[in-house]
């Protein structure tokens, strides 16, 4: 593989080996998970503050490594479908009691969960409200088996709207006259280097409107993305996703994103991640991009933001989008009226620098993503 | 016959504990410590278990003699019901339990001279079920007298 294209596809690897860092908090220490070193306040107060930026709820799980019931929790904890359910909606903090003498004063903030004994469990909203107060270890029936613990988790997970996080400002409306079937073939290069092709397409037939993304590099197809729409809004209902590293499926609905992402491995079954979590109201899926920003209904000046769901990271990123004035461009293309548009993130691809064609269809003449991608549309 | 008399009883994190002296001879006993937990499916773990537990996990229970030097221990700390193994797969590791209820440790004992003694004990003891545990007691020093001669 050349070095460029390691550049171009260098994230998912950069990612699962993130990821894998992750879970790796839930491992099994010898010690045991509870630190009597630790700062319990500042480890809460940092638990929110993610829970806050990326929509999770905070698990509060007091207990102590002495005790063989905490330690059987947590070790229903490490499972690899709880793990995965916890690191997507929770943030876990294990609070370290000692005796029932250490860290009394974030016990008694949070009404005592240990007065009946331990593993006791607080769930905490991203604002930091407890939402339930499990004592006596009523948690530890679940221990015994992920699926308990799992229905435990979920049903905070599902039966709780995200009530005090305010959705961003969906954005501009779709432009209607730029729904119209059209294809364009977008060549990539990386470092000067000549990658492949893709294929953003938008298909409109009677009300229905669906959209195919076709990556060939070097010769070779590397992922193939169909997805429908909404009509009107374009936003994503249902999303397939090939690629030599993964296949997702994922449904956009009610405001929330299900599906599941499956990676096959060299040997065995292959792991599988499944997606179930809220999403902002407007979520375009990330592998739609290059399909809806151009249709929107952009006016020279504005600045919006719009949520953008990543089943890589099972994240709902806010991204911004400015626009900037008409004017023309000189690209290997041509020669063209267009608009700059800066869009920004707290994202791998981020920040990028487009040019759309100011005529009608509205066409990608140029990206520029970090790591000296440039996408570029073919003459 | 002997007489068993009590030395101090109390409860604590979860547990009802009972100390009592039974005077088998003159300055010779045998000392007794009820464990009994509180709730039904709560249990304590073996005498016989390391201090700090193992792989850090649980606390033994225990009688123990710390004062005066003339109290002695005159034999084995004895529990009146056989532990059993509970194992914590979490570690695979296997911990010595005694049945979910009571049990008492009786630990021989000389009091040196055939006269009133004052002296300390320790116990410890932690009481779990399979779901929680409670509080662990280390250590805790309970004074007691001990008579001279009971008899009935």
């Amino acid at each position: 593989m050349h070095a460029q294209m390691k550049l171009l596809f260098a994230w998912p690897l950069a990612l699962s080996i993130g990821l894998a860092a992750c879970y790796a908090n839930f491992a099994q220490d010898p010690r045991g998970p509870y630190d009597p070193r630790s700062d319990a306040n500042a480890k809460i107060e940092a638990a929110l503050a993610d829970a806050r930026a990326h929509r999770k709820f905070v698990l509060l799980d007091f207990g102590a490594n002495w005790c063989p019931a905490c330690r059987e929790l947590q070790s229903a904890f490490a499972a690899a479908e709880v793990r995965t359910y916890l690191k997507m909606h929770f943030n876990l903090v294990h609070i370290d009691i000692g005796n029932f003498d250490r860290n009394g004063a974030v016990t008694r903030e949070y009404g005592f969960p240990t007065s009946a004994g331990i593993p006791a469990e607080v769930v905490l909203t991203a604002e930091g409200k407890p939402m339930t107060i499990e004592r006596a270890g009523a948690m530890g029936h679940a221990s015994a088996s992920a699926p308990l613990l799992l229905a435990w988790l979920s049903s905070w997970v599902e039966q709780t709207p995200h009530a005090e996080s305010t959705a961003p400002d969906p954005g501009p409306m779709v432009d209607a006259g730029q729904v119209r079937s059209a294809a364009e073939t977008l060549a990539v290069r990386v470092a000067g280097e000549s990658l492949g092709t893709f294929i953003p397409q938008l298909v409109v037939r009677n009300d229905s409107v669906f959209s195919t993304l076709t990556g060939v590099l070097h010769g070779s197809t590397v992922q193939r993305v169909v997805t429908i729409h909404d009509a009107r809004s374009l936003r994503p209902r249902e999303v397939w996703d090939s690629t030599n590293a993964e296949q997702v499926h994922l449904i956009y609905t009610a405001g929330r994103v299900r599906g599941a992402q499956v990676r096959p491995r060299r040997e065995g079954p292959p792991d599988t991640l499944l997606v179930n979590q809220f999403t902002d109201a407007g979520t375009i899926d990330r592998r739609n991009f290059m399909i809806v920003i151009p249709r929107l209904a952009l006016t020279p000046g504005m600045s919006f933001t719009m949520p953008e769901f990543d089943s890589w990271t099972m994240r709902t990123y806010p991204v911004h989008l400015t626009v900037g004035q008409r004017a023309p461009v000189t690209l290997p293309a041509g020669s063209f009226d267009a608009y700059r548009l800066d869009i920004t993130g707290d994202m791998w691809d981020m920040p990028q620098t487009w040019y759309l064609s100011a005529e009608t269809p509205r066409r990608i003449l140029r990206m520029e993503w970090p790591r000296g991608t440039v996408w570029d549309l073919a003459r | 016959m002997p007489a068993r008399v009590s030395l101090a009883s109390f409860e604590e994190n979860g547990v009802a504990v009972g100390i009592f002296f039974e005077s088998v001879a003159p300055g010779k006993g045998r000392l007794d410590g009820t464990f009994t937990p509180l709730e039904a499916e709560l249990h304590l773990y073996s005498k016989d278990l390391p201090k700090h537990g193992i792989r850090g996990l649980g606390r033994p229970t225990l009688l123990e003699i710390i004062s005066p030097p003339s109290l002695k221990s005159r034999g084995a700390l004895v529990a009146s019901r056989p532990a059993t193994e509970r194992f914590v797969a979490a570690l695979g590791a296997k911990l010595p339990v005694y049945p979910d209820g009571a049990v008492t440790l009786s630990l021989p004992v000389s009091t040196g001279r055939n006269g009133p003694v004052t002296g300390e004990l320790s116990v410890t003891y932690m009481a779990c079920s399979d779901r929680v545990c409670l509080a662990p007691v280390v250590d805790e020093r309970i004074s007691v007298k001990i008579p001279a001669t009971v008899t009935q």
